[in-house]
């Protein structure tokens, strides 16, 4: 039998736990995707980047504000906002509590200013969609020719389980943002 | 402690000292023994170190970079995959270091290794399933997972990393209006590892390393920790912590050979010099707008700027006591940072109040330090004590009125002071050799 010294024992220990942040963090969002009910968040994205995980289109959602259930909540604490889809088939924000709802989609979101005391500003979690760093840029240039107007079609497709949201796709015009710049691309 | 540079001078006299029959061949190795080899400190085992760091580091990061393209075209489980792989390999690696017991260079390369891969996997994580833009949360994570690393792998690449991911985060948490006095807490398990390293020999190339860190990075977090709330308060703020760390080198360094092995003396002292000069004009005082009463400094915010002056008299007071008058004065210019800010304040604003103590500090600091360098017949500080002195008054004389012909004369008189001084030092010095 191999001996094993309490240092090397720790750092096995050490290892697992680091292996055991990013398999919770996969595990949780697997399962919003695969079971997770969607949601199309209207969006008005821009395109910045971040050092360690590469360009992204920064989401900004026309859905901003919830309704306050009564409750006085101070800015930055988190708390859940329920989630329905409206008459056109996008996704509006329900009422924000400071607890988990008892039913329906609901949303962990961080709280941010309030207005006259009956809706606060929300910052939604799904605030980013990381793309290659030539397609970001593209995708940027698609989005702003394609989001002026009123009639627009541009979303970001979130599933949702549980209070976790994940960001499945971005589509332009309805569609999926990859296969609308390779058909860009084939023009 | 003697130096390693003193023992080495000592081996290359004992043969000759033998010789002479100064010293018997058993006392020679007497003293050997008593020192303990030197030899073996070698630069070609600190080099094998370094480039050992270095080639991880570029190698990390080349993988973050490499994942930070984004192979989107690679399906979710694939680019899962990616994301711990790499991970996995780099803690195989650090296991069987560890197994096989090899030196620092190997250990150091795999804890540089398993951190950046760490970094790398949650990043790819994050970009794989497009999480919000948390750089906070992410940096937190990171040093959290990376820090047991430097305990159990003995390796200060992980310690070095650490404590520039909290710098970041208290950066991060600063621009976003959060708390940050939980940069405290996470620093706490930093000081025990450096604590560790320092009672093994402060001296020693790894240590020196964390020290450079510590000593860039302690000053950059304080910026961002120190309360807004008081006016000003930055003056006290980081008077106090370059003070600290000059007065605590002072303490725990004293025996340092060269600036290079001693950093909190280095950038502590620069800072204490250029904070000097700094508020000897009234933009900085400027800040202090409003007039307290006494009342307000029993205020919570007022103790948390004044209570670290604290710790720099009582560290300061020793060095009095035993008549370093230099370095206790050096040290103790926080102290007249915060009486001028008191002053200024309970006087409704009366910057002056501030300019005036600094200049009168700067003058009895360079001559403090011109009499020392004359007393020890040391060049070095002689010569730093004027360009001080000379500094001031040339700062003093662009600021005046006076016409052009004056400054002019004022500046030809400073250079032949400094000349002539030089000159008679160094003629004093021969004539002591001879």
């Amino acid at each position: 039998m191999i001996a094993v010294s309490p240092k090397l024992a720790v750092l096995g220990v050490v290892c697992l736990l680091q292996l055991i942040i990013p398999a919770s963090m996969i595990g949780k969002r697997e399962a919003a995707l695969r079971g997770g009910t969607p949601y199309k968040f209207k969006t008005a994205p821009v395109d910045p980047h971040d050092p360690f995980r590469g360009r992204y289109v920064a989401l900004r959602f026309e859905e901003r504000t919830a309704e306050l259930d009564g409750q006085t909540i101070e800015q930055g604490r988190k708390v859940f906002v329920s989630i329905y889809e409206g008459d056109e088939g996008y996704a509006k924000l329900g009422k924000v509590n400071v607890d988990r709802p008892d039913e329906g989609d609901y949303i962990k979101v961080r709280a941010g200013y309030g207005s006259g005391g009956k809706t606060i500003h929300v910052e939604l979690p799904f605030d980013r969609y990381y793309m290659n760093e030539k397609r970001a840029p593209e995708a940027e240039r698609a989005y702003f020719s394609t989001n002026r107007g009123t009639n627009r079609n541009t979303f970001a497709l979130v599933k949702v389980m549980d209070g976790m949201a994940v960001t499945e796709g971005l589509y332009i015009n309805g569609v999926h943002v990859r296969e609308y710049l390779d058909e860009k691309g084939d023009k | 402690m003697a130096g390693k540079k003193s023992i080495r001078w000592l081996y290359d006299e004992l043969p000759g000292l033998v010789g002479k029959g100064v010293l018997g061949e058993k006392q020679a190795d007497a003293l050997k023994e008593h020192y303990g080899p030197v030899a073996d400190i070698g630069g070609r085992k600190v080099a094998l170190v370094v480039f050992s760091i270095i080639g991880s580091l570029l190698i990390g990061t080349g993988v973050i970079l490499l994942l930070a393209h984004n192979w989107s075209q690679l399906s979710r489980p694939a680019r899962t995959f990616l994301a711990i792989a790499p991970l996995l390999g780099a803690q195989a690696f650090g296991l069987s270091v560890m197994r096989k017991g090899l030196g620092v260079a190997m250990r150091e390369s795999a804890a540089t290794f398993i951190s950046l891969l760490f970094a790398s996997a949650v990043a790819i994580i994050g970009q794989t399933y497009h999480i919000g833009g948390d750089l906070g949360g992410f940096l937190l994570t990171c040093s959290i997972c990376i820090l047991p690393l430097a305990f159990v792998m003995d390796a200060v690449m992980p310690a070095a990393l650490y404590m520039g991911a909290i710098t970041g985060w208290v950066g991060y948490q600063r621009s976003n209006d959060e708390s940050v006095y939980f940069f405290w807490l996470l620093l706490i398990p930093l000081i025990i590892k450096y604590v560790q390293m320092v009672k093994a020999d402060r001296y020693a190339g790894r240590a020196v390393f964390l020290s450079w860190v510590m000593a860039i990075c302690l000053p950059i977090a304080t910026g961002f920790i120190q309360e807004y709330s008081i006016d000003g308060a930055w003056i006290v703020v980081f008077s106090s912590i370059f003070g600290f760390m000059y007065l605590a080198s002072k303490k725990w360094f004293a025996d340092a050979e060269t600036v290079w092995v001693a950093p909190f003396k280095a950038i502590g002292g620069a800072g204490i010099m250029v904070m000097s000069f700094m508020l000897t004009y009234d933009f900085c005082w400027d800040e202090i707008r409003y007039s307290y009463s006494w009342q307000d400094f029993g205020g919570v915010d007022f103790m948390m700027m004044l209570l670290p002056v604290v710790g720099v008299v009582l560290l300061a007071v020793p060095l009095f006591v035993k008549k370093r008058f230099m370095e206790a004065v050096t040290g103790v210019m926080p102290l007249l940072a915060a009486v001028g800010f008191l002053l200024i304040t309970l006087s409704g604003g009366v910057e002056e109040i501030g300019m005036v103590i600094f200049n009168v500090y700067l003058l009895v600091l360079s001559i403090t330090k011109i009499a020392s360098g004359l007393k020890r017949e040391s060049i070095g500080s002689l010569n730093g004590g004027m360009l001080m002195l000379g500094l001031l008054i040339m700062l003093r004389f662009i600021d005046s009125d006076m016409e052009f012909l004056a400054k002019g004369i004022t500046f030809i008189l400073l250079g032949a002071g400094f000349l002539a001084v030089n000159v008679m030092m160094l003629r004093k010095k021969k004539e002591v050799a001879k």
